[in-house]
């Protein structure tokens, strides 16, 4: 007999902020998610690598190149429905948002967002992970 | 604003810093972004005293101000050195407008909240004083920056 247990999302954050990593960690971590983290593009290519993951926040300036360049790298090997990336940003204009979906984004979270702003992202792009 | 800093029922994540000499937190879901040990900020030409110069936040450039300065129109006893640490934080009026701080510490959970407390806040402060939050044996005044009397805050040239 197989048991049906619910599948625990993994959620990659990439973010440059020491703060704003350990913020999202708490959030996600507290509602049951597994979270891996990245405070570069370099680094968040390897740990995308090396872990299935369910979903990307993607901080849009993240050294060494921004976070639209970095999606774009990331659609070259995954679709949107395969790995979907929202963008996190302090900016919140209508270009912004565009620009993020001509990169490939699935959504867009402006900073600062509270716990459960966060977590709805989540669970809207896990729900059927 | 605590109310969004909820991380479950009664949880809240404040990040602790020091301003005025005082040890605070204040609720991290209220943060856009937090900027450690900023050694150059642009700086503003002709400008007074508390506008500490510009920093580029996500490609936008958001003033810095001495919020101590700014709220005395005094002395700043504590920023001024060679570098500073930054809260950036959204306005409903002036937009992200970023706090000089002394010293940014940890991301703190808290649970008990209280209405008031036993702490003090540097006069200047007290509007911003929200409640206070216990962690072992210290209570720690919880405050939000946005309440500091910004009116004024566009009048920059000296």
């Amino acid at each position: 007999m197989s048991l049906n247990r619910p599948k625990i999302p993994v959620v990659c954050v990439i973010d440059d902020s020491e703060s704003s990593l350990a913020f999202a960690r708490e959030i996600l971590e507290e509602r049951g998610c597994t979270v891996v983290t990245a405070d570069n593009t370099y680094e968040a290519l390897h740990v995308l690598t090396v872990n299935k993951v369910d979903l990307v926040l993607c901080d849009v300036v993240i050294p060494p190149f921004d976070g639209f360049e970095f999606s774009r790298v990331l659609r070259s090997r995954w679709n949107k429905e395969e790995l979907p990336v929202v963008f996190v940003s302090t900016r919140n204009s209508e270009v912004d948002k565009a620009r993020s979906e001509l990169a490939g984004g699935n959504g867009y979270l402006t900073k600062p967002y509270s716990a459960e702003e966060l977590f709805q992202v989540v669970k809207k792009f896990t729900l059927s992970a | 604003m605590m109310k969004d800093s909820s991380l479950g029922d009664k949880k809240y994540l404040l990040l602790e810093f020091n301003l005025g000499g005082k040890m605070l937190l204040t609720p991290m879901a209220d943060i856009a972004a937090v900027m450690r040990d900023v050694s150059h900020l642009v700086g503003v030409p002709g400008a007074k005293p508390w506008m500490l110069g510009c920093k580029k936040v996500d490609g936008e450039m958001v003033p810095v101000i001495d919020s101590e300065m700014f709220a005395t129109g005094g002395q700043s006893r504590t920023l001024g050195n060679t570098s500073i640490s930054i809260l950036v934080v959204p306005t409903e009026e002036f937009g992200l407008i970023g706090f000089g701080v002394e010293h940014i510490g940890r991301l703190i959970q808290l649970s008990d909240l209280s209405e008031g407390g036993d702490v003090e806040v540097p006069v200047w402060l007290a509007p911003t004083l929200l409640c206070s939050g216990a962690l072992s044996t210290t209570t720690y005044p919880i405050i939000d920056l946005t309440k500091l009397p910004l009116k004024g805050i566009k009048d920059v040239q000296a």
